[in-house]
């Protein structure tokens, strides 16, 4: 038993999916630093030099401004930018809008896919019923429902809610149907012989046995709920990041078209994080 | 009174990847396990013993003949029956102690203080007292079995069915398992019976062992094991320990070696 003492003190030394990737040494972050500082650099000067879209292509400097301004109402002096007013510290309005659209989505796609997913992987009878069409509608792609949505739900949230569930649904589905069909059958034996019901197992062994396989359907349906809120924002909303985002286009104002590119990115990162955070006690016991 | 009884019990099913093929697992047998006996079922692999343990746990019907436990046919798996596997198969993502409470709270509604005083109780019984919050993936293969072992007679259940448990342990951790077992049984006398291909722990372990066939499996000699309890490993060298591992020795070799000619491995001489 001497073996299995010291295996059990490599819990406090392993390293969370958190820490794990950020730990990077000086050397490496030097050398992660090389090719943005090139990129912004590159940028600074074809903005100024007006190389790129006949100098419509705004430099790195007003793109920082711009942001400064849409998120704060700050005026930067940079040379050549001019502030909007019409997006002056609106950044939180917008970025409470799109998330608004995204979470009301992504919580009611996840929980109708994790409740047929569930089903579908427990019960036979269930499977023959929902299975075939679900994987019918699911190769139609998220985006090619959109007339549709708009035509139903007409302009706003409800579309851009509706587009999100839809995107969310699917990867969560196939995700939790694969985790719960592949619970170990021994699992399952033990938990009906030391006497638990039916339902019980459902949700004290089955449930937790797929987490692994549901939290990535989870990661991966968030980001494509927010590629699809962007969509649907784009096209039939008067708020969020994404109208933003076609609304600067349409005034000429780049600036604040890349502004709102990168608020997507950050966003995007932070609700990856979030999810990874969120469920990273609960999923301890599979990093081995 | 606690006993198991099987009347003449087929199992017949399709062989995996050739669904023409019949696999002939159990013909007609016949077993009785009486009241707090301990009774290891001894065979070759693939004998049908874990076919056998598996049909008194519930897990599977018989395609004819009867599996009886007190007189009711078996038809679910139930905590009165408790299963001993051979990988553990505890919950990876339970701690000791929440695999421990499982039975208790699911089969009665147990919880409070009053469980969380039997958990504590059974998980020194198994001696992993020091283990209580480690998850499973932090243990030995020993100390899994531990909790596996724990988690069951924590319902006290009549019944133990004991399906190899200490089969892919090592040779030291087994014998230690093996002492664990024989002083909670010497205490605390349920109704065993232990599925094993090891000789020594057959006779260290029961009162009556069973020697089964090979495939299909029925029953093929039955010896009592007449030796003195409380047992230890020091027994291996009395005279009437080694005269019986001689006989079963030698009824399992046959066995064995029908086993093989069976799978295709000896000769050519298949089925004869």
């Amino acid at each position: 038993m001497t073996n299995s003492m010291t295996s059990a003190r490599t819990r406090s030394a392993r390293p969370s999916i958190l820490t794990g990737r950020w730990r990077t040494s000086a050397s490496g972050l030097g050398l992660a630093l090389v090719l943005p500082v090139i990129i912004a650099i590159a940028w600074e000067i074809a903005g100024r030099q007006n190389w790129i879209a006949n100098g419509l292509f705004p430099p790195l400097s007003s793109c920082v401004a711009a942001l400064a301004n849409w998120v704060a109402g700050w005026q930067l002096p940079i040379d050549g930018f001019v502030a909007s007013n019409v997006y002056s510290a609106t950044w939180l309005t917008h970025v409470g809008a799109s998330v608004g659209r995204v979470l009301t989505g992504f919580v009611l796609g996840a929980v109708l896919a994790i409740t047929f997913g569930v089903l579908a992987g427990v019960s036979s009878v269930a499977r023959r019923m929902v299975d075939p069409t679900i994987n019918a509608i699911r190769p139609i792609s998220v985006t090619g429902w959109v007339p549709l949505a708009l035509i139903v739900f007409g302009i706003g949230d409800k579309p851009a809610v509706f587009l999100t569930a839809l995107a969310t649904f699917f990867p969560v589905y196939v995700n939790t149907f694969a985790g719960v069909s592949r619970v170990d059958a021994g699992l399952l034996r033990a938990s009906a012989m030391l006497g638990a019901s039916r339902a019980r197992t459902v949700r004290d062994i089955v449930l937790p046995a797929a987490s692994p396989s549901l939290v990535t359907g989870l990661r991966v349906a968030s980001g494509i709920a927010w590629t699809t809120v962007v969509v649907a924002e784009i096209l039939g909303a008067k708020s969020g990041v994404g109208y933003v985002l076609i609304d600067s286009y349409n005034q000429f104002r780049f600036d604040y078209v890349i502004a709102a590119m990168a608020t997507l990115g950050l966003l995007g990162y932070v609700t990856d994080r979030l999810l990874q955070w969120v469920f990273a006690d609960a999923l301890r016991w599979s990093d081995r | 009174m606690h006993t198991i009884t099987l009347d003449g019990v087929e199992v017949e099913f399709p062989k995996p990847g050739d669904p023409t093929t019949t696999v002939h697992a159990l013909a007609d047998l016949n077993l009785q396990v009486r009241d707090q006996e301990f009774m290891c079922l001894l065979g070759p692999s693939g004998c049908g013993k874990s076919t056998a343990l598996n049909l008194i746990a519930g897990f599977t019907q018989p395609t004819s003949g009867s599996v009886t436990v007190d007189g009711a046919t078996v038809r679910r798996p139930g905590p009165e029956r408790g299963v001993v596997f051979q990988d553990a198969t505890i919950f990876p993502w339970m701690t000791v102690r929440e695999n421990v409470a499982f039975g208790p709270k699911v089969s009665k509604g147990a919880g409070g203080a009053e469980l969380k005083a039997l958990v504590d109780e059974y998980i020194e019984r198994v001696g992993l007292g020091a283990f209580g919050d480690h998850l499973p993936h932090e243990l030995s293969g020993g100390m899994r079995q531990r909790v596996g072992l724990a988690r069951v007679l924590i319902n006290d259940p009549p019944i133990l069915l004991m399906d190899e448990p200490f089969g892919a342990l090592d040779a030291q951790t087994r014998i230690t398992m093996q002492e664990l077992l024989l002083e909670l049984w010497e205490k605390d006398r349920k109704t065993v019976l232990f599925v094993t291909h090891d000789i020594d722990e057959a006779l260290i372990l029961s009162d009556r062992v069973v020697v089964m066939s090979a495939r299909p499996g029925r029953i093929r000699h039955t010896i009592d094991v007449d030796l003195p309890r409380p047992r230890s490993h020091e027994l291996i060298t009395d005279p009437a320990y080694v005269s019986l591992r001689h006989e079963l020795f030698e009824e399992l070799r046959d066995e064995s070696h029908r086993a093989d000619q069976l799978e295709g491995l000896v000769g050519g001489k298949a089925g004869h």
